[in-house]
Parts: C-alpha cells; sequence; structure tokens
C-alpha cells in the first residue's frame, strides 16, 4: 500500500473515531435540552443523527477503499442480522446485571438507562438513523479499513472498532462502554462472516434499536 | 508498505533548528516579564505612554509579541531551513480536501471532547472550562471585548499552524523525513510549546490533549491534501470556539 493511501487511511479513521461525543458539543451550542420549547427541543434531538450522518458521509466518501456497498453472499445474512440485533439487548442486559450475580447478588430490575430520551417520532427516527451512521463509521469504513489496507489481523480490527464503538457510549457511564463493546464485537464478526457487507450489522442495529425503544416504551 | 522508515541526518538536524527557533520564539513571548514587579511597570508604563487601559496591555502587547514572534520564527527557519514554506500555501480546490478539512474539523471537536470525557470519568469535580479559562493566555485574552475574543486566539492559531505545521512539518518533509516522521516532531514541539504556556496542571491536561489531537489530525491533513491552508482554517475555528467556550463557562455533562 502505497503512502498516501496510508494516510489517508490513518486521517478518517482517527478523525472518524468519536462521533458520539459531538453530542456534548450540540448541547454546549443550545445550552440544556429544554423541553417547553418546541424547536429547541428538536434541534437538541436531531443534533447527533444529523452529526453522526455527516461524519459518515465524510468517512464513507473519503475512505480510500472501493466495495464499502457490497451485497452479503447469502439471503439467509439478513434473517441471521434481524435474530443478532433480537438478542443483543438481551446480553446488555446480561452484562449490566453480571457483576451483581457474579457476588451472589439477586437482580431483580434492570434499568437500560436512565439518560435514554423518552419521545415520539423524533426520537425513533433519531435512532435508526445513528444506527445507520454508526455501523457505517465503525463497520464499514473502521474495520473495514483496519481490516484491508492497514493489514491488522481480522480479530484485533474487530476487538478495537468495538472497544472505539463502546468508548463512543462513555456519556451512559461505564456499564453502557462495556455493554456496547459486547455488542460491537458481535456486529463486527457480523460484517466480517457476511463477506464485508455493512448492511448486515446495519440491519442487525436497526433491529436492536427498534426493540430498545419499544421495550422502554413498554416499561415506562 | 512503500513508506521511507528512516529519517534522514538533514531531517533530524532540521528537526534541531526547528526546536532552538521554537524555544527562542516562546522565551522571547513569555520570559522577559514573567515576573510580577517589571509586568506591573511594564504594564503602566505603556497605559501611561499610550492611553491603552491597563487591563488590556498584556492582551494587546503579548498579542502582537507572539504574532510577530511566530512570524518571525516562521522567516528565520523558512530562510536557515530552506523550506518551500510558498509550495504549502498553495492549493488546489477539490472535493476530497474540502471533505477532508470538514471531517478532521468535526473529528477534532469529537476526540478533545472524548478526552474531556474521559477527565470527567476520572475526576468527576473537575472544571475544566474554568481551568482553561483561568489560565495563562487565556485568562488575559478573556478581558478583550466579545469580538476580539474570537479574532486573537483564531490568529494566534493560524501563526501557530503557519509556523509548526507550514514551515515545520513540511521542512522535516523537505529534508527527507516520511511523513509520520514529520507529524511527531512538528506535534512535540508544538505540543510542548503550548502546555508551558500554561500554569495550572489541569489546564495543561487539556491543553496538552487537544494540542496532541490537532497535531496528529492537522499534520495528516498538510500531508494527504499537500497545503497548510485546510489545516490554518481548522486550528483557527478550534482555538476560537474553544476558548470562547471556556470563557462563557458552558454546562458541563459526563
Amino acid at each position: 500500500m502505497n503512502s498516501p493511501t496510508l494516510y489517508l487511511s490513518a486521517l478518517v479513521l482517527l478523525a472518524a473515531a468519536f462521533p458520539s461525543q459531538l453530542a456534548r458539543i450540540g448541547m454546549m451550542l443550545a445550552g440544556q435540552p429544554d423541553t417547553r420549547r418546541r424547536p429547541r427541543a428538536v434541534v437538541v434531538q436531531l443534533w447527533l443523527p444529523v452529526t453522526l450522518t455527516l461524519v459518515a458521509g465524510l468517512a464513507w466518501y473519503l475512505s480510500p477503499v472501493s466495495g464499502l456497498a457490497t451485497l452479503p453472499g447469502h439471503w439467509w445474512w439478513y434473517p441471521l442480522a434481524v435474530a443478532v440485533g433480537l438478542a443483543a439487548p438481551w446480553w446488555e442486559v446480561g452484562a449490566a446485571a453480571a457483576p451483581a450475580l457474579l457476588r451472589g447478588r439477586r437482580v431483580r430490575r434492570v434499568r437500560l438507562t436512565d439518560r435514554w430520551p423518552i419521545g415520539g417520532g423524533l426520537v425513533l427516527v433519531g435512532a435508526l438513523v445513528a444506527a445507520v451512521a454508526e455501523e457505517v463509521i465503525f463497520r464499514g469504513v473502521g474495520l473495514h479499513l483496519l481490516a484491508g489496507p492497514l493489514g491488522w489481523p481480522v480479530a484485533v480490527a474487530v476487538a478495537v472498532t468495538a472497544v472505539v464503538y463502546g468508548l463512543n457510549h462513555l456519556y451512559f457511564g461505564l456499564p453502557a462502554v462495556a455493554q456496547k463493546t459486547l455488542t460491537g464485537v458481535a456486529y463486527g464478526v457480523l460484517y466480517v462472516a457476511c463477506g464485508y457487507s455493512v448492511w448486515i450489522p446495519v440491519l442487525a442495529h436497526l433491529t436492536q434499536n427498534l426493540v430498545v425503544l419499544i421495550w422502554g416504551r413498554w416499561c415506562r | 508498505m512503500g513508506e521511507v522508515v528512516s529519517v534522514t541526518t538533514a531531517a533530524w538536524t532540521f528537526a534541531g533548528m526547528a526546536v532552538v527557533v521554537t524555544t527562542v520564539w516562546l522565551a522571547g513571548y513569555r520570559l522577559p516579564l514573567a515576573r510580577p514587579r517589571p509586568r506591573q511597570r511594564f504594564r503602566l508604563a505603556v497605559s501611561s505612554a499610550t492611553g491603552l487601559p491597563a487591563r488590556l496591555v498584556f492582551p494587546v502587547v503579548g498579542t502582537v509579541i507572539y504574532l510577530a514572534g511566530g512570524a518571525l520564527a516562521a522567516a528565520a527557519l523558512v530562510w536557515w531551513g530552506d523550506v518551500p514554506l510558498l509550495d504549502a500555501l498553495r492549493m488546489r480546490p477539490s472535493g476530497e480536501a474540502a471533505a477532508a478539512t470538514a471531517l478532521v474539523a468535526v473529528g477534532t471537536a469529537a476526540i478533545t471532547a472524548f478526552a474531556m470525557a474521559v477527565i470527567y470519568q476520572i475526576r468527576p469535580s473537575a472544571d475544566v472550562p474554568g481551568a482553561v479559562a483561568g489560565s495563562g493566555w487565556i485568562r488575559e485574552v478573556m478581558v478583550l471585548s466579545p469580538r476580539w475574543r474570537w479574532v486573537v486566539p483564531m490568529a494566534s492559531a493560524a501563526v501557530e499552524e503557519l509556523f509548526f505545521r507550514g514551515v515545520v512539518l513540511v521542512g522535516m518533509l523537505a529534508h527527507g523525513a516520511p511523513g509520520w516522521a514529520a507529524i511527531a516532531v512538528a506535534g512535540l514541539v508544538f505540543t510542548v510549546g503550548q502546555v508551558v504556556l500554561v500554569d495550572n496542571g489541569l489546564a495543561m491536561v487539556v491543553l496538552g490533549v487537544s494540542s496532541v489531537v490537532l497535531s496528529a489530525l492537522c499534520g495528516l491533513l498538510v500531508v494527504v491534501t499537500g497545503s497548510v491552508l485546510p489545516a490554518i482554517l481548522v486550528h483557527a475555528a478550534f482555538a476560537g470556539f474553544y476558548t470562547n467556550l471556556g470563557g462563557a463557562r458552558t454546562p458541563r455533562t459526563a
């Protein structure tokens, strides 16, 4: 691989590594979300999906590799992706309960998060757009560049992108970092196994976010 | 990989020159008036001679010394080290260069925000905006009017980028250093220079981290686009935004 490809890959990987943190910048710009003022609340709710999409689009456009939109080799990757997405919230709950269970305590209730936005259609659109953008950034571009042009061992590339994806959820606390790292590994394995088609982890992530939104509404 | 892995002797010699010139620039800016008594005498002397309010003497004179010193340092290193600065000040506009500039601008903000989140995770009581706003040159800039609170950090950032990336990094490349070594040397000299200009531990950490982030991403941007202009734009926007963010003491989130 030549140097321009190497440096462009490094630029894309670094610059797109922590897109979720742009939520902090949005909050700094807008002040705290004020639900009484509708336009401001809309801007605050749309800020993260829009900025994630911007980063994903730029990273996709700049990536010095082709075949980012490859389709999977077999149709059965699609139902498998939905199955992984349906299972993901359960192992995330398991990961949250694990420390208490290991200490021999009984877990009666696991709260998804106290910072998950509760709202209507905007939250739904935001969660779905964010799912697509995150998979494009972390699997479609990040994992693809590390395991492809940069020549990292696939297991290391999956682990690194999963940890960075997990760290993007530091806002929700350290347990969320562990949960999302676990899910990141699952999506990374799915992505590599299906032949580097970003559509498969996208489908799994969309399913997971839908399940979490429905679950969150049902638990209220 | 087709990458050159060794750093030439000429590149190391140029790196040594860059360290000497940077040290002279920053020492000339900071040391003569470091002690309180001469500082106060200088403040009153300039204020009575020019009519400039005493509280504005250091923000104005300090900025002029910093900018002029940076321009002189750049000129000296270009002449001494035979740096093709004019080539780095040219740019052919392209969609890729615009996208890379936009991604780096967003990326510097995102990684810096992540680093702040880590600081808050380790020390939940840390007051990062307060520590930065109350430290070194940033404290001095904060007495200026809102417009100049943007202009001064942006102008300083432009001169810093011109010197560290436009002259040091481009000079290292011109002397045969591989891109990674040029990015590392320019970044190290810049980061040390930024850290020594502030005077409390937390501000040193914050300035240090943001300088490493800017050095890596702006360095890559110069290598990828072949021009220093996008990096000047990114650094100036970053400096203006964060200086005013610190001054506004915005709400902080974990």
